[in-house]
């Protein structure tokens, strides 16, 4: 069966004053009718502009897309579209939720205008129609006394409850893709657990596939089918949730998975940080971007190559040169802290 | 709201006391004070000047004169001018229709032009035409009001003869809001109302061209803080077209921070008309107070001054509650 997304040599590169950033580089990948996909990594890997890009959200200029890309959605390559017919698939059918509901809910205009223009512009409704639905997505999502919430401003309502406003926002016209961008990073961790619940249901009711970007492990943990893992705008690991978690193949997500605290960890262990920081997005190394950082780097070989993606057991792949596990032994030699030069640290789109 | 607005009306009142108080009491300070005028006069002797001072309560401590004032004032009685003899209430008045005129023509086509102009360039940043305008606004908000009002006198007026240099109306025409103008008008009202705008043109290009950059560089700077916001992306990623997402999404946040700047350029432009009106010897309120201050008319001066300071609250309240009708998030 043709996925119902699926990414093809990804490229976006960012002008600026310091030189081009490279911010994704030639991300592969493919996401299933109704299937759950976690994206991880840490700020400026890549992954939100992934889901710019997607939705071609991004300014051009700066933002520069490769001309080989390709975005298939439903058989057509979004990135060739028209503006107009562009416009028709977003909030209708791929639609977005953003990191800080804070943000992303215009302040002067009450929500039940903010819900309803996309049901008015997409499904056609009239004012009437448009408000009854209003009503029930607002329902739907867990708003108490729904009815009467809709002339409200955004500022009188909490950081999650505004979070669930957008989140009915972004399912008003069933769209077949839901991408949400970091949607709980601003919100504290219970009400995190409430708004990931309420994904996990609406994904059930509505079976709608959904792309979950974000920098945390835990919270892709339980709510995704397929995890991949970004960094220095490649993906570096894909697998099934289960075997990603149990066996990470690549020295990156080992690290990862190694600096998260576990409840069942016997004795007192310390928890591990990966050393130094991501590599400068303007001059990327010749060989691997990790390497630097990696416990397991053997710099002659390491440096010299970029290990592409390839399936190290059925169904997961890594990017790394050497077969490595969670039980392969670190090297005596511990990799040299990397110091942070002001060279290191450039402006990078976030992400 | 209705209870905003009027809780914001009473406290004006006892602003408005206030600036009645230090607007007497400058007036008091300036050199030479009331009696100025008289003076100078050789012919007139000290007897005489003792007089007139008593008879116009001027020998009374000033606590007592401003007291004396503040309730003949709010009567409606604002003094006699000292040099025509009229009551100062109907001097004033006769001078408001054309100040009036001039003041919201030129208001109205300034927001008419800035508002999109600086909405514009900020959609449209570092293009061909906004480069073109930052220069445009950058020339004309360096131009000083009086030496453009001459240039533009000298060029279109002396050299191309193209609008007449100053006056509301033509000299043979009967004078601009007296007994005989009004018949007149109704008359022959395209005449008229040619006349008008003709006379209009050079003015209003002065007083608004300082403006009108300075305006569109505030809408410029506003309208591009707003549509970088998280929100008008949100707005982009529900597939509203971009024109649509400026009127409905972009418009009113980026309006808050020039709603001020809008309410209060009106009082401003009635109060900063003194160098337009007497380059142009329009006869508004402008041209009346230069005339008072060189004859030492002081009932005239106070009367404008006061009445000048009364526009500027009620724009004050009037920016307020706009602000309050922009924004939901702001409830007083």
């Amino acid at each position: 069966m043709e996925p119902l997304l699926k990414v093809n040599n990804l490229k976006v590169a960012f002008k600026t004053d310091g030189g081009l950033v490279k911010a994704v580089n030639d991300v592969n990948f493919y996401l299933n009718e109704g299937e759950t996909l976690g994206i991880v990594g840490e700020s400026g890997s890549g992954k939100s502009v992934t889901s710019m890009a997607i939705m071609r959200l991004l300014p051009t200029p700066p933002a520069v897309i490769d001309s080989n890309s390709q975005v298939i959605f439903k058989g057509q390559n979004l990135l060739k579209l028209k503006d107009d017919q562009m416009r028709k698939i977003r909030g209708k059918e791929i639609a977005m939720i953003f990191q800080d509901p804070m943000t992303s809910l215009n302040p002067v205009l009450t929500i039940g205008k903010q819900i309803t223009e996309s049901l008015k512009l997409h499904m056609h409704l009239d004012d009437r129609a448009a408000s009854r639905r209003a009503i029930e997505l607002l329902k739907l999502v867990g708003i108490p006394s729904a009815d009467k919430r809709l002339g409200d401003y955004p500022h009188q309502f909490s950081g999650g409850m505004r979070q669930r406003v957008m989140i009915a926002m972004a399912i008003s016209c069933d769209p077949k893709l839901l991408i949400a961008d970091e949607p709980t990073t601003a919100l504290d961790v219970t009400i995190q657990a409430q708004i990931l619940e309420l994904l996990k249901r609406l994904r059930q009711e509505l079976g709608t596939a959904i792309m979950l970007i974000t920098h945390d492990l835990g919270v892709v943990a339980g709510m995704c089918d397929r995890i991949q893992v970004m960094y220095a705008g490649k993906i570096v690991e894909t697998a099934s949730a289960k075997p990603l978690y149990a066996n990470p193949r690549m020295p990156y997500t080992i690290g990862l998975l190694n600096s998260i605290p576990r409840l069942d960890s016997e004795g007192q262990d310390r928890l591990i940080p990966i050393q130094g920081l991501p590599p400068d997005m303007i001059t990327l190394p010749p060989g691997c971007p990790f390497e630097p950082r990696c416990a397991y780097r053997q710099p002659v070989v390491c440096q010299a190559k970029v290990p592409e993606l390839r399936e190290v057991e059925e169904g997961h792949r890594a990017a790394c040169l050497f077969d490595i596990t969670k039980e392969t032994p670190i090297p005596e030699v511990p990799a040299p802290e990397v110091v942070a030069t002001a060279n290191d640290v450039r402006i990078s789109p976030a992400g | 709201m209705t209870k905003f607005i009027i809780r914001r009306i009473l406290i004006s009142i006892p602003v408005l006391i206030g600036i009645s108080f230090l607007v007497f009491m400058i007036m008091q300070l300036a050199p030479g004070g009331p009696m100025a005028a008289f003076g100078q006069n050789p012919r007139m002797t000290a007897e005489q000047r003792a007089t007139i001072a008593r008879n116009w309560g001027l020998d009374k401590p000033v606590l007592e004169q401003y007291f004396n004032w503040f309730l003949a004032m709010f009567r409606g009685d604002w003094g006699t001018s000292f040099t025509s003899r009229q009551p100062v209430l109907q001097l004033v008045m006769e001078r408001v229709p054309a100040t009036l005129l001039l003041m919201l023509t030129a208001y109205i086509l300034q927001q008419c032009i800035a508002l999109p102009l600086g909405i514009m360039s900020a959609l449209k940043r570092y293009s061909l035409t906004d480069k073109f305008f930052t220069i445009l606004t950058y020339i004309g908000f360096s131009m000083p009001t009086f030496w453009l009002g001459l240039i533009l006198v000298y060029t279109f007026s002396a050299n191309f003869k193209w609008f007449p240099s100053g006056q509301i109306t033509n000299p043979r025409d009967p004078a601009f809001n007296s007994a005989s103008y009004w018949p007149w008008f109704a008359n022959n009202p395209l005449n008229a109302l040619g006349s008008l705008g003709a006379h209009m043109v050079l003015p209003i290009i002065t007083l608004i061209v300082v403006n009108v950059a300075a305006d569109s560089r505030y809408m410029r700077s506003s309208m591009l803080e707003t549509i970088n916001q998280d929100y008008i992306r949100t707005a982009r990623a529900k597939g509203l077209k971009e024109s649509t997402i400026v009127r409905r999404h972009a418009l009113r946040p980026a309006l808050l921070p020039v709603v001020t700047n809008i309410a209060l350029t009106l009082p401003a432009l009635l109060g900063g008309a003194v160098v337009t009106e007497t380059i142009f010897s329009w006869p508004g309120m402008g041209l009346l107070f230069i005339d008072s201050i060189s004859r030492a008319d002081y009932p005239v001066m106070i009367g404008i001054v006061f009445l000048l300071s009364a526009f500027i609250l009620i724009f004050n309240i009037i920016a307020d509650v706009s602000y309050a009708i922009i924004d939901p998030r702001i409830r007083y």
